[in-house]
């Protein structure tokens, strides 16, 4: 590779220098020190922020949190698949289209999506207002339970699952399959010989895309569980607000480590790195 | 030829550029403020007759307004914190004592009583011997109360009846009321604390545990914030603690709906030991447009200025002149009329400050704030 195509990252390797290595690095000192708010002034040395990953509402945060993303990602797998193939197989002219329609929802807000999934989660909102005009009575109350929020992760992550289930089932070469039809192995047999087995690194970058979000994120339990489902990241989020930015960033790094390790176990097993691209 | 051209046309435009946010920066009032929280045609005003720009920025707790300040990394000019924090701030140096002769609008007498007597409560909680009064200047202030919906058959009565015990056993409010609470730390303890009719501030692990219980038995539907007052006026929320504010910011845009106002679904019950709050006009010590920051205050603190930015937020103009040309209107404009009638009704004028409701909430130590988080997070998710 010629050397003067290396120039064209360096400004977004000085970004990440600046705004995600130095930070990292910053929230590495500030577990070991007791300070005020990120002022490090009044500092002092202290091991006393580690007591705070054997309290039992941060275990049981932490669990919440893998149990969820665990959850929705199974859930986005199955449904994403059936999603994808069906695209895959399809005759349509134009599938760009169809792709477009699903991420059509991405393009408003996150947050007002959310609020208003919960809105319509509670027994009376602008549907059943109306239905209740022409006399039907109907009305779900689930906000604030865990199905609602898995609703809402499955929601708002099933696209990131959906495109790159896609993306490998198209990569895969017809011919193989014609092959395999040739050979008179049946449709269905096909499917879990062939296809399947060649469509699951587009499982695993979706997994990865799903999982990761669910296990960080704080917004969606807090609006649809009520503020009563704690997950990991709300009690980070609560302890930045409260100004204790030394346990917050605790918390934090432990989900980075988490993440890095993710990522690193998909190198391990996918030795060819294409699952990530 | 062409090429120094195109050096020299950017060379122009760099420095023009440079010229004009300079001069722009001298002339533009850097806000710290809370959001929804200010009228901006108040704002448009000040920016038009003295010919600057007024940048908004907008925090969501105390504590967010406190770290934002010491950090220092955008030098505001002026912030809008509530009662306790203006403490703590000015204990940590970072507040500009205010030349009150550089606001002429401003005088003493011109306080409403309720909040003059928050000024002294703040500063008899002072472990310094510190006037607080010297910094700051009350911007709105209010009370917490309990906003409940009328629909909900003999929840009006249990509340009058039982008050502050109602919102915390169940077994006198009505089958199937469901309760919510405010999700803040420092707020739901006060919460406790009223309604125990304990102190706000003091550190004792024994309240911590007393909180546990209180929540846990309670077992609140909702932990939420400022979305509580719409589920209750939508009827899918019964009962909350709230700010008062809020209750009322809910009026005004029920009644700018249409509805009567005795046709409105929800109304407030105001215990008679509650949270009093007062947010504050304040000057950091590094400002850099300090004049400009005086002229704003003063402004602000005109009676008709006053009284157009209180129309927009649902909280209680600090100041007499501006109260009384609310409560005294004799029109036939209706929304006049219903404002009149809810700022009549829910900030009530005494001549005798002892009869104002509520208590200021106060600081707590990091260790004690800590404790109560983890004490919270313990409730919900047992």
């Amino acid at each position: 590779m010629n050397d003067s195509y290396k120039k064209l990252a360096k400004p977004y390797e000085i970004w990440l220098y600046i705004f995600a290595l130095f930070p990292a690095l910053v929230m590495f000192a500030l577990i070991f020190l007791d300070t005020e708010g990120i002022n490090l002034s009044e500092a002092s040395l202290t091991f006393g922020n580690f007591s705070q990953l054997t309290e039992s509402s941060t275990i049981i945060a932490f669990v919440n949190s893998l149990k969820f993303a665990f959850l929705s990602t199974l859930i986005c797998a199955i449904l994403g698949y059936f999603v994808a193939y069906r695209l895959f197989r399809s005759k349509f002219k134009n599938k760009f289209l169809i792709l477009t329609i699903l991420i059509l929802p991405m393009w408003s807000n996150i947050l007002l999506r959310i609020e208003a999934l919960g809105n319509v989660m509670q027994p009376n909102n602008i549907i059943t207002d109306i239905l209740s005009k022409i006399g039907i009575h109907i009305g779900i109350d689930i906000k604030g339970t865990s199905v609602a929020v898995l609703i809402g992760l499955v929601f708002t992550y099933l696209p990131f699952m959906i495109l790159p289930i896609y993306t490998a089932l198209e990569k895969i070469d017809p011919s193989l399959e014609e092959a395999s039809l040739d050979l008179g192995v049946t449709h269905l047999k096909t499917f879990w010989k062939v296809i399947f087995p060649l469509s699951i690194k587009g499982i695993v970058t979706g997994s990865i895309m799903v999982f990761l979000p669910c296990l960080s994120g704080f917004a969606i339990p807090e609006i649809l569980g009520s503020g009563n489902i704690v997950l990991i990241g709300n009690v980070i989020d609560q302890f930045f607000r409260n100004m204790n930015y030394n346990i917050g960033a605790l918390l934090a790094l432990l989900i980075l480590i988490l993440i890095l390790g993710a990522i690193f176990l998909v190198q391990k097993v996918d030795k060819e790195g294409e699952t990530l691209l | 030829m062409a090429k120094s051209k195109i050096i020299v046309l950017l060379f122009t435009l760099i420095i023009t550029i440079t010229l004009i946010s300079g001069c722009n920066s001298s002339n533009t009032l850097l806000l710290l403020n809370w959001g929804e929280y200010i009228n901006d045609e108040v704002v448009e005003k000040f920016e038009d007759k003295y010919n600057c720009v007024v940048n908004i920025s907008i925090a969501d707790s105390n504590e967010l307004f406190y770290s934002k300040i010491k950090s220092g990394t955008t030098v505001y000019d002026l912030v809008v914190p509530s009662d306790y924090m203006v403490q703590k701030m000015v204990e940590n140096n970072l507040l500009e004592k205010l030349d009150f002769s550089k606001l002429p609008n401003y005088s003493q007498d011109n306080l409403l009583p309720g909040v003059k007597r928050i000024s002294k409560l703040m500063n008899e909680s002072s472990r310094n011997e510190i006037d607080y009064t010297q910094y700051f200047v009350p911007y709105f202030w209010g009370t917490w109360g309990l906003m409940y919906n009328k629909n909900k058959q003999g929840l009006e009565d249990s509340l009058n009846q039982y008050g502050w015990q109602a919102y915390f056993d169940r077994s006198l409010l009505p089958s199937g009321t469901t309760v919510g609470m405010y999700n803040s730390i420092m707020h739901s303890y006060a919460a406790v604390m009223c309604s125990e009719n304990l102190p706000l501030n003091e550190e004792k692990d024994e309240y911590i545990s007393l909180c546990y219980d209180k929540f846990k038995a309670m077992h609140f539907d909702e932990w939420g914030t400022d979305t509580m007052k719409k589920s209750i006026a939508a009827g899918n929320l019964d009962l909350a603690f709230v700010w008062t504010g809020d209750c009322l910011d809910m009026l005004y845009s029920t009644l700018d709906d249409g509805t009567p106002i005795d046709e409105v679904s929800f109304d407030i019950y105001i215990p008679e030991k509650t949270i009093a709050f007062m947010d504050n006009l304040v000057m950091t010590k590094n400002a850099r447009h300090k004049d400009l920051a005086y002229q704003f205050i003063n402004f602000m603190l005109e009676t008709e200025n006053a009284k157009e930015n209180a129309s927009v937020v649902g909280y209680c103009t600090p100041y007499v002149s501006s109260y009384n040309a609310i409560v005294g209107y004799e029109g036939e404009e209706q929304w006049d009329n219903d404002w009149k009638y809810a700022v009549s009704k829910y900030y009530p004028y005494y001549e005798d400050e002892s009869l104002y409701k509520g208590t200021p909430l106060s600081f707590f130590s990091k260790k004690y704030m800590t404790d109560m988080t983890n004490m919270i997070n313990n409730v919900k998710t047992s």
